[in-house]
């Protein structure tokens, strides 16, 4: 396990919450201190740079120090940052290098213009939707981890030889999917129902959205621990599902704050209107950054393989695309802006 | 035309091609080759005539340059594969069309042999005119034209055929390779074809899916003084062809690796009018109005 990566996702996910409170409240120092602690797990993080993961983390945190809003780039950085840590760095080089330092800067603008686009629209109905996404986002994830067997009761680590059963986190991420799931129901089934703003269903479905989120967060804690007791290998293996958890939780958590702050909103025009031409210009960069990758990706295939058709210069293509999409001025703004950031995470996972 | 100049147009198709581009997504839907050509030459159209400033301007070039070019190397390109034994040279590759059809053997316009097999995974080719051309891990070679690659790890091809011929007198064993007949039990048996992944095709011809051993089968000549035969020896059925008047049973006990290289051959003249279209999109995106 690298410390550094260690250090670095803690200090993320703190500027995370920062720059989660700060939206809200803005303060010189608190934005001061995100910043600073955003560029100090970058720093941080190159010292672990033999681990692709961990350069990828590391364009994410440097770009969250600059980039306004940061939370979401900061907790996809600091889920980048947990896989950095948990993974050993690979025996040969994987290749590709180029093309993934520019597809981690084009989603940390893409991530940013997603939340500025997102300031833009606060509203109560946008707050729901925010944490039906998220809650539906954390049941999909719990009930897909280790191929399903949370659905049975049983969760654990690793594969055939190296593996470890956690029947103590199975419990604690069982009932999280249990809560979640509910909650995710209940709120949708709210919205549908137009039911106004103090629902029964409304309210029990945040209730247990942050049961669900609290659960889940202690099931995170529990597979760390006991992973790291046990079987680093084990825990090694099970890196993705770790830092996806960590992500998915950390939206959850996000979503439902500003669900909560939802009942005030207190957006003028003249910040919404500033905010909407941040998030277009941050998405058209990110848009660039990720057909500068396509080519990238291309001329690393066409050096390595010798030719350019190849599944990666495809995936880079497609999520290209996807940005290209984005940035066109038409409706479902929002829907294509998180395809394309969907496009991107999923890219940088699949290739680190 | 207006449809076609919409943003609304221009979205859609993005959104349907990079589907259809993805490869998770690709195996999922098997989007047709023309489906895919149409949608990809009607967002180039869509991004190159609707109205805006610099920026649209050189998005819509871009986009027009990487289908032109990828239209160009899909028609003028080549690629395929070239398996190659240590000492072995040929002047052709077998060439794969689109979803990896096979299209039979390109010529190179040169020849190649492999000359050795380094231990640190790279191939050393010597083509006709004395050049020598040496891919590595990660690292493809210019020659002629083409590009070389590695496919697949050198010395994973099986090149030797084990060959049980069971007899009154019990059972003996022989290993017969490319140009390298064994003898054995009065027998002379030489190799004629293999197929390392047997398979028919529609025309009842056999051919080899892949160059992986999976289902491995071979044609063998065999010979006794002035008698000749020609026996069809499959791993995965022992002893399937008794050709009349042969009193032994011939079967393919096994395949033995032996140095062989698996190269990954293209010819894409066009990648850099791909590349310059792909950087021109780029900078037209980030100039664009928002």
């Amino acid at each position: 396990m690298s410390p550094f990566a260690v250090a670095a996702a803690f200090a993320l996910l703190v500027a995370a919450v920062l720059a989660e409170v700060d939206r809200d409240a803005p303060r010189p120092t608190r934005t001061l201190v995100s910043r600073l602690l955003s560029a100090a797990a970058g720093l941080s993080l190159l010292f672990a740079f033999d681990r692709p993961a961990a350069r990828t983390a590391a364009v994410l945190a440097l770009a969250a120090a600059l980039v306004a809003p940061r939370s979401l780039v900061c907790l996809i950085a600091a889920a980048a940052a947990v896989l950095a840590a948990l993974r050993p760095a690979p025996a040969t080089a994987s290749g590709g290098e180029v093309t993934l330092l520019v597809a981690a800067l084009a989603l940390a603008l893409a991530a940013a213009a997603f939340q500025a686009s997102e300031a833009g629209a606060a509203s109560r109905p946008s707050a729901e939707g925010a944490a039906v996404f998220a809650g539906a986002a954390l049941s999909l994830l719990l009930s897909t981890l280790d191929g399903g067997r949370i659905l049975r009761w049983r969760y654990g680590l690793g594969g055939d030889g190296a593996r470890i059963e956690l029947p103590g986190a199975s419990l604690v991420l069982g009932l999280a999917l249990l809560a979640s799931l509910g909650g995710t129901l209940s709120i949708a089934a709210h919205r549908l129902a137009s039911t106004g703003p103090s629902g029964r269903m409304s309210l029990l479905g945040r209730r247990l959205l942050i049961l669900g989120a609290g659960l889940a967060g202690l099931g995170w804690g529990v597979v760390a621990g006991q992973g790291l007791g046990r079987r680093p290998q084990a825990l090694a293996r099970g890196a993705v599902d770790l830092a996806a958890l960590l992500l998915a939780v950390g939206l959850l958590a996000g979503s439902l704050r500003r669900l909560l702050a939802a009942s005030s909103p207190r957006t003028d025009s003249s910040s919404t209107r500033a905010s909407r031409w941040s998030s277009a210009a941050l998405l058209g960069w990110a848009a660039a950054a990720t057909l500068v990758a396509a080519a990238a990706a291309g001329v690393e295939s066409w050096w390595a393989e010798g030719s350019y058709a190849t599944a990666g210069v495809a995936e880079a293509s497609a999520v290209a695309l996807l940005g290209l999409a984005a940035v066109q001025p038409t409706r479902l703004a929002r829907p294509r802006a998180a395809l394309f950031l969907l496009g991107l995470l999923a890219f940088l996972a699949r290739a680190v | 035309m207006r449809l076609l100049a919409s943003p609304g147009f221009a979205a859609a198709g993005a959104v349907l091609l990079g589907a259809a581009l993805h490869p998770a997504l690709r195996s999922l839907l098997r989007p047709p080759l023309v489906a895919v050509a149409a949608t990809a030459l009607l967002l180039a159209l869509a991004l190159l005539i609707r109205p805006g400033g610099p920026g649209e301007r050189l998005v819509g070039l871009g986009a027009v340059a990487i289908v032109a070019a990828l239209a160009s190397d899909g028609l003028r390109g080549h690629r395929g594969t070239l398996t190659l034994e240590v000492g072995q040279g040929t002047q052709s590759f077998e060439e794969q069309g689109p979803e990896g059809r096979a299209l039979g053997r390109r010529p190179l316009g040169f020849g190649v042999v492999l000359a050795r097999l380094d231990p640190g995974g790279a191939v050393v080719l010597r083509a006709g005119d004395g050049a020598t051309i040496a891919p590595g891990r990660r690292r493809a070679a210019s020659h002629g034209g083409f590009r070389f690659g590695l496919a697949a790890g050198p010395g994973g091809q099986p090149s030797v055929l084990r060959i049980a011929i069971a007899g009154p007198g019990g059972s003996r064993m022989v290993e017969v390779a490319p140009g390298e007949p064994a003898t054995a039990d009065g027998l002379h048996v030489a190799l004629e074809s293999y197929f390392p992944d047997f398979a028919l095709d529609a025309e009842r011809r056999p051919y080899s899916r892949s160059p992986e051993p999976r289902n491995p089968a071979a044609l063998l000549r065999v010979t006794r003084g002035s008698q000749s035969w020609r026996v069809f020896v499959i791993q995965a059925m022992p002893g399937i062809h008794r050709p009349e008047g042969l009193d032994r049973v011939l079967s393919l006990a096994g395949v033995a690796p032996r140095g062989a290289a698996s190269l990954r051959v293209s010819h894409e003249p066009a990648a850099p009018v791909a590349l310059a279209g792909a950087l021109l999109a780029a900078a037209g995106v980030a100039c664009a109005r928002r």
